[in-house]
C-alpha cells in the first residue's frame, strides 16, 4: 500500500541544514497496523505528516496505492489525502465552534458528497461509535476520552483506507487509552490500515510491527531491515 | 452552493461567538462605509442622479464659449429661436427656461416662490405627463404676456394648496397679475436644474412679470434663458457639436455685433451640473471629498485586516485541522473570505444606517436663503448599490490577505504547536498596515486643519465693510402687484419710518447683499477703455443702493462723494465705484468725472462721483472684481426687489419684530424673506458656507481617521507586547529594568509612527496641492504640517503607553512558566 524510498526531510537553519528524516525506506501492506516509536525529536510525527501529505517539503519517492505521490502537485496530493486518509491527533483537534455532528460532517463536506448522503454517513458513524446522544454538544462539553472518540469517528467517517494516529492516547488516562486502542484494533480488524505514533509499549503491542526511529533514521523495522544504518554511514 | 451556505452559516456563528471582535469590526467598517455613503449621497444627488424623464441620456445642455475660452450658459430668446430652427437635424427639439422669484397670491396670502418661465415645448420635449390638468402648450409663451397660465409642481400643489383636486382652472395672482392654474406636474419632478427646486412653471412670454426690458424676447443682448436639447435617437454628441459649430459661424456672420468670435458647445446634462463648463469645480470638490472618505474607509479596512490577521494566527490550528481533514486551500480561503464578507455586509448594513443619518443631516443644513435649494440626499438604488459594492470590496480587502496567509501555513508545524496554539513573532504586514494608517490619518488631519484654518482666516479677513450690527430684510413689492411709482414711494416711506425707530443708526436699501445669491451685472461701455480686439465689454457687477448705504455698511469713502438724496431720477446719472474698478479701467488717472454707459440703459451716461475702498461682495477669497454702486432712485425701473439693511446700536435681531410690523403696516401681505443679520447672511455658498462645510466634513473625516489610527497603533503594540511576554520575562530575569522594557516597546511604536508620518506628509502635500484653489491659506503651510504631525505623534505614542506600561509589569516567573 505504501512504499517510501530514501525519503528525506530537512530544515534550513542559521547554521546550515538540519536533517529531520534520513533516507527513510519502508513498505506497508494494506491491512497492517504499524507502530512508529522513538524518542522525542526522532522524526516520528514528521514521518506521519509526510505520509499524510500535510508536509510537501521532502525529497525521495513515495508511492501510495501505486500512485507516485512525489510526482503529484499539491492539489493532487490533497485529493489523495481526502480519498484515502484519516487523521487522529493527540490533542484531538476538534473544531471548538462546531458540534459533534458538525465536526463529523466537516471532512465529508470537503469531498463533494451530497447533503443527504452526508447526513446518512454521519448518522451511521454516530450510531457505530454510540455517540448519538452527544451529537449536539460542543467539544468543550466532552471529556478527553469522548473527544478522542469523536476524533476517531471523524477520521473514519469518510471510510479511509489508512488512519494516521499521532499519539492518540497521549492525553488520556489509562482506562480511556485502552478503550481507544481497542477501537483501533477493531477498525484494523475490519480492514483499515493504521499507522500510529506512540511512546507507549502497551499501545505498540496492539500493532503488527513496530518501526523504531532515532535522529531521523529507521533503526529497526522487522519487515524492512535498513539498507543503510547510521553506523554504516559513520563507517 | 450548499458548501457556500455552510461557510456563511459558520461565518455567522463565528461572529456570534466573538461578540467583542464582531462589534469592533462591524462598527469600524460601518464608520468607514457610512462616511463614504454620506459623501456619495451628496455626489449622487448633485452629479449622478439622472433627470426623472424618459431617456435622460438624450438630454443635453448648450453653452456659448467666448474667445477667451470662458463659458456662458445663458442665451437670448432670439438666439434660442435661431438655434431651435437651425439644429432640428440633430436635436428633436430645444427648450428654453429662465428663473424667476415671484409673489403668488392665493387665498389672501402671498408666497414668494421660485418659478420657471419655460418655452412651450418644455414638457413635451422632456416627455413627462401631468399629474393633473395639462401642461403649458407648444403654442403658449411665444408672445409677451399673452398666456397667463401656470403649472404647479406636485410638492408646491400639496403644501400650498393642500393637494386640492379642483385646483385646475382656479386663478391666482402672480406679481399682481391674474394667472390661471392649468395643471400640476408629476410627483418627483421639480424642474431640470441640478441645484434649485422650482415651485411653478409659466410660459416664457410671461417673464414680463419679472420686469425685464420690454424687448426681452427680441433683443439679442438680453441673455436670460438656459437651453436644453434632446438629441435625436442615434445622434451622437459629436454630431450635435458639429451642427452647432456650423450654426455658430452662421450667427457670427449674421449678427457680428453680438455673436462674433463666439462658438457654441453642447454637453450631456449629467456633465453640466451645475453649469456646462468643463472648468467647474463641482467634480473636483466631489472627487476630493470622496477621496478623503475613501481614505477613512482604507484606515478602517487596515484596522479590521489587522484584527483578522490576529484571528487568523489564533485560528491557525483550526485551519490546519481542516486542511488535514481534506479542505483544499481554495476552500480555506473561501471560508475565511466568506467570514470577512459576512462581517463587511454587517458593517455595510450598519454603515447604510450611518449614511442615512449623515445624508439627512447634510440635507438639513441651512443655507441662509429662502430659495428652495435641492438638498435632497435621499437614498436610491445607486446609493444602496454603492454601499453594497464598497462593503463587498471591503470584505475582500480585509479578508484576502489574512485568508491567504492562513492557508499557506505549514500544517505539520501548526499541528505540533499543540501547547502553544499560536505561532509567535512580529508581523511585518501588520506593522505595515499601521504605518499606512498613521500616514493616512496624518493626511486627513492636515487637510482638515488646512480647511479649518482657511475658515478661520476667511472669518477674520477684512471684508471691506462691517457686517456686525446690521440686519437684512428682503422684499419685492412687485410680487404683490406694485408698479414702479408705488414701490418707489413705498421704499422712500419705509426708509424714513425705519430711520426714526429707536436704536436705528442708519438704514438703506440695496439690490444685493455681499455673498448673496441675487446680483446684477452689465457689460458697460467705459470711457477711455477699449476691450481687446474680439472681446466684448467686461462684465461688471453693480448694486442699486439708496443714500446712506455706504454709512450702513461702513464702507470707507476714498475719494469724491457718496450717493445722496440729490441723486434722483431727474438729476445727472451718477455712480460710486470701487478701487478695483479704478485700477482696471483708469489706472493712475483721476476717476472722478469719468463716464460709462450700461448696455441695458444706453441712453444715460453715468458719471463717477466717488471711489470707495474695495469690499468683498462676490467671493470671500480671490481677487476683488470691479464693482459699481448706482443710486437706486435712478434705476428703480429694473429694481423692484430690494434688501432693507438696518444698522442698529442695539442687538440687531431685536429689531426684527418692529421692522416687520412696520413693513406690514405699509404694504400688507408683502412677503418679507431672508430676514437675518448680515453676519448670518455671509454664511452662503458664495461666503463662508463652503468653508464651513469643507472644514466640518474634513474635520469629521480627520477625527475618524485619527481614532482609527490610534486604535490601530494601540492594537499592534499591544499584541506585539503580549507576543513578547516570554522575551520580556527573560530580559527581566537577566536584569532589565522597567524603563528598559518601556523603551523597548516604545521603540517599535516610534518607528511605526515615524515612518507613517513621513508617508503621510508626502501624501498630504500632494493632496493639498490639488485642493489649493479651495483654500485661503497656503497648501504647504508649514505651521499646519508641523503642528498636526506633532499632535498625531503625541496621540499615537500615548496609544503605545498602555501596552508599554503593561509590559513593564510582567512577572518574569509567570512569563517563563507560561511559555
Amino acid at each position: 500500500m505504501i512504499q517510501l524510498r530514501n525519503v528525506e526531510r530537512t530544515y534550513k537553519t542559521g547554521a546550515g541544514v538540519t536533517y529531520v528524516l534520513r533516507r527513510i525506506t519502508m513498505d506497508l501492506r494494506e491491512g497492517e497496523f504499524v507502530t512508529v516509536m522513538g524518542p522525542s525529536g526522532s522524526g516520528k510525527s514528521t514521518l506521519l505528516s509526510i505520509i499524510g501529505m500535510l508536509d510537501d517539503s521532502w525529497a525521495g519517492e513515495y508511492y501510495l496505492l501505486d500512485q507516485a505521490v512525489h510526482k503529484l502537485d499539491r492539489k493532487k496530493r490533497a485529493d489523495l489525502n481526502r480519498k484515502y486518509i484519516g487523521f487522529v491527533f493527540q490533542s484531538y483537534h476538534l473544531l471548538d465552534n462546531l458540534t459533534v455532528y458538525e465536526n463529523l460532517d466537516v471532512p465529508l463536506s470537503y469531498r463533494n458528497i451530497s447533503r443527504a448522503q452526508r447526513a446518512s454517513m454521519v448518522a451511521e458513524i454516530l450510531d457505530r461509535f454510540q455517540i448519538v446522544g452527544k451529537k449536539d454538544l460542543f467539544p468543550s462539553q466532552l471529556s478527553g476520552g469522548q473527544q478522542q472518540l469523536v476524533g476517531i469517528a471523524r477520521a473514519v467517517v469518510g471510510n479511509p483506507k489508512l488512519i494516521l494516529a499521532d499519539e492518540p492516547t497521549g492525553n488520556l488516562h489509562s482506562s480511556q487509552a485502552k478503550e481507544i486502542m481497542e477501537l483501533f484494533k477493531k477498525l484494523n480488524d475490519q480492514g483499515t490500515t493504521i499507522i500510529q505514533v506512540t511512546h507507549s509499549e502497551v499501545n505498540a503491542a496492539y500493532g503488527h510491527r513496530t518501526i523504531q526511529l532515532f535522529d531521523g533514521w529507521i533503526t529497526s523495522d522487522p519487515a524492512n531491515p535498513p539498507a543503510t544504518s547510521p553506523e554504516a554511514v559513520a563507517r | 452552493m450548499e458548501s457556500l451556505l455552510q461557510d456563511v452559516r459558520y461565518g455567522l456563528r463565528m461572529l456570534r461567538r466573538s461578540p467583542a471582535f464582531t462589534a469592533i469590526a462591524v462598527i469600524t467598517l460601518a464608520l468607514g462605509i457610512g462616511a463614504n455613503t454620506t459623501i456619495f449621497s451628496m455626489v449622487d444627488s448633485f452629479l449622478l442622479r439622472p433627470l426623472p424623464v424618459p431617456d435622460p441620456g438624450q438630454i443635453t445642455v448648450l453653452t456659448q464659449i467666448e474667445k477667451d475660452g470662458s463659458h456662458n450658459d445663458v442665451f437670448s430668446i432670439a438666439e434660442y429661436r435661431d438655434l431651435r430652427s437651425q439644429t432640428s437635424g440633430v436635436f428633436s427639439n430645444l427648450l428654453a427656461y429662465q428663473f424667476g422669484m415671484d409673489g403668488i397670491n392665493a387665498y389672501g396670502r402671498t408666497d414668494r416662490v421660485l418659478t420657471n418661465y419655460v418655452s412651450g415645448n418644455f414638457f413635451s420635449l422632456l416627455g413627462i405627463k401631468p399629474a393633473l390638468g395639462r401642461f403649458i402648450l407648444p403654442s403658449e409663451g411665444e408672445a409677451i404676456g399673452a398666456d397667463p397660465v401656470m403649472v404647479l409642481t406636485y410638492s408646491y400643489w400639496k403644501t400650498r394648496f393642500g393637494g386640492d383636486p379642483e385646483i385646475v382652472g382656479k386663478t391666482v395672482s402672480v406679481n399682481g397679475s391674474p394667472v390661471t392654474i392649468v395643471g400640476v406636474a408629476p410627483e418627483g419632478f421639480d424642474g431640470i436644474n441640478s441645484v434649485l427646486s422650482f415651485q411653478a412653471y409659466l410660459p416664457l412670454g410671461m417673464a414680463i412679470l419679472e420686469g425685464p426690458p420690454r424687448d426681452f424676447m427680441t433683443n439679442r443682448q438680453v441673455r436670460n434663458v438656459f437651453l436644453y436639447g434632446r438629441l435625436r435617437p442615434g445622434v451622437a454628441l459629436k454630431q450635435a457639436q458639429a451642427a452647432l459649430d456650423i450654426v455658430a459661424k452662421r450667427l457670427a456672420q449674421q449678427y457680428p455685433e453680438v455673436d462674433k468670435d463666439r462658438s457654441l458647445g453642447v454637453f450631456p446634462e449629467l456633465r453640466s451640473r451645475p453649469s456646462p463648463d468643463p472648468s467647474n469645480s463641482m467634480v473636483m470638490v466631489s472627487g476630493v471629498f470622496l477621496g478623503l472618505a475613501g481614505m477613512v474607509l482604507l484606515l478602517a479596512c487596515g484596522n479590521v485586516a489587522n484584527i483578522l490577521l490576529v484571528r487568523a494566527t489564533v485560528r491557525a490550528r483550526e485551519m490546519a485541522v481542516r486542511a488535514a481533514l481534506g479542505a483544499a486551500r481554495i476552500r480555506l480561503i473561501r471560508q475565511l473570505l466568506t467570514e470577512s464578507l459576512v462581517l463587511a455586509m454587517a458593517g455595510g448594513a450598519t454603515g447604510i444606517l450611518i449614511g442615512l443619518w449623515g445624508s439627512s443631516f447634510l440635507s438639513s443644513i441651512r443655507l441662509h436663503i429662502d430659495v428652495p435649494v435641492r438638498l435632497n440626499f435621499s437614498f436610491d438604488w445607486r446609493l444602496l448599490g454603492f454601499a453594497l459594492a464598497i462593503a463587498l470590496a471591503t470584505g475582500v480587502i480585509v479578508g484576502l490577505m489574512p485568508a491567504v496567509r492562513a492557508s499557506r501555513q505549514n500544517l505539520g508545524a501548526v499541528l505540533h504547536e499543540l501547547g502553544r496554539g499560536i505561532i509567535a513573532g512580529r508581523n511585518r504586514l501588520r506593522d505595515g498596515l499601521v504605518i499606512l494608517q498613521v500616514g493616512g490619518s496624518l493626511m486627513l488631519l492636515i487637510i482638515a486643519m488646512l480647511f479649518t484654518r482657511s475658515l478661520g482666516k476667511a472669518q477674520h479677513s477684512d471684508l471691506g465693510f462691517e457686517p456686525s450690527g446690521v440686519i437684512n430684510f428682503c422684499m419685492d413689492p412687485a410680487e404683490i402687484g406694485y408698479r414702479e411709482e408705488q414701490y418707489r414711494a413705498f421704499y422712500q416711506n419705509l426708509l424714513t419710518r425705519v430711520r426714526s425707530l429707536p436704536g436705528v443708526e442708519s438704514a438703506s436699501t440695496a439690490s444685493s447683499v455681499p455673498m448673496g445669491y441675487i446680483g446684477s451685472s452689465d457689460t458697460p461701455e467705459i470711457d477711455g477703455y477699449q476691450p481687446p480686439v474680439g472681446q466684448p465689454n467686461p462684465d461688471i457687477t453693480y448694486n442699486a443702493v439708496s443714500p446712506d448705504y455706504l454709512k450702513t455698511m461702513k464702507i470707507p469713502l476714498i475719494q469724491g462723494r457718496m450717493i445722496d438724496d440729490g441723486d434722483t431720477e431727474t438729476a445727472r446719472f451718477v455712480a460710486v465705484v470701487n478701487q478695483a474698478m479704478v485700477k482696471r479701467f483708469w489706472p493712475n488717472q483721476d476717476p472722478i468725472g469719468r463716464h460709462f454707459k450700461l448696455a441695458s440703459e444706453p441712453e444715460h451716461a453715468i458719471e463717477v462721483i466717488g471711489v470707495v475702498k474695495d469690499a468683498r461682495f462676490q467671493r470671500i477669497t480671490g481677487d476683488i472684481a470691479p464693482y459699481v454702486f448706482l443710486p437706486v432712485a435712478q434705476h428703480y425701473q429694473t429694481n423692484s426687489f430690494a434688501i432693507l439693511q438696518v444698522r442698529t446700536s442695539i442687538a440687531p435681531e431685536t429689531m426684527i419684530p418692529q421692522v416687520e410690523r412696520l413693513i406690514e403696516s405699509l404694504a400688507p401681505s408683502l412677503p418679507v424673506f431672508d430676514v437675518q443679520t448680515m453676519t448670518q447672511a455671509l454664511d452662503t455658498w458664495r461666503g463662508l458656507l463652503l468653508f464651513q462645510i469643507g472644514a466640518g466634513l474634513a474635520a469629521s473625516l480627520g477625527l475618524l481617521g485619527l481614532v482609527l489610527a490610534v486604535v490601530g497603533v494601540y492594537g499592534v503594540i499591544s499584541y506585539s507586547a503580549a507576543q513578547r511576554t516570554h522575551e520580556i520575562g527573560v530580559r527581566m530575569a537577566v536584569g532589565a529594568q522597567p524603563f528598559d522594557i518601556l523603551k523597548m516597546v516604545f521603540r517599535q511604536g516610534l518607528l511605526i509612527v515615524c515612518v507613517g508620518l513621513m508617508l503621510g506628509m508626502g501624501a498630504a502635500f500632494a493632496s493639498a496641492r490639488v485642493l489649493k484653489s479651495l483654500l485661503t491659506v497656503s497648501a504647504t503651510d508649514p505651521w499646519t504640517y508641523l503642528s498636526v504631525a506633532a499632535g498625531l505623534t503625541v496621540v499615537a505614542l500615548s496609544a503605545c503607553y498602555l501596552p508599554a506600561r503593561r509590559a513593564t509589569r510582567v512577572d518574569p516567573m509567570i512569563a517563563l512558566r507560561y511559555e
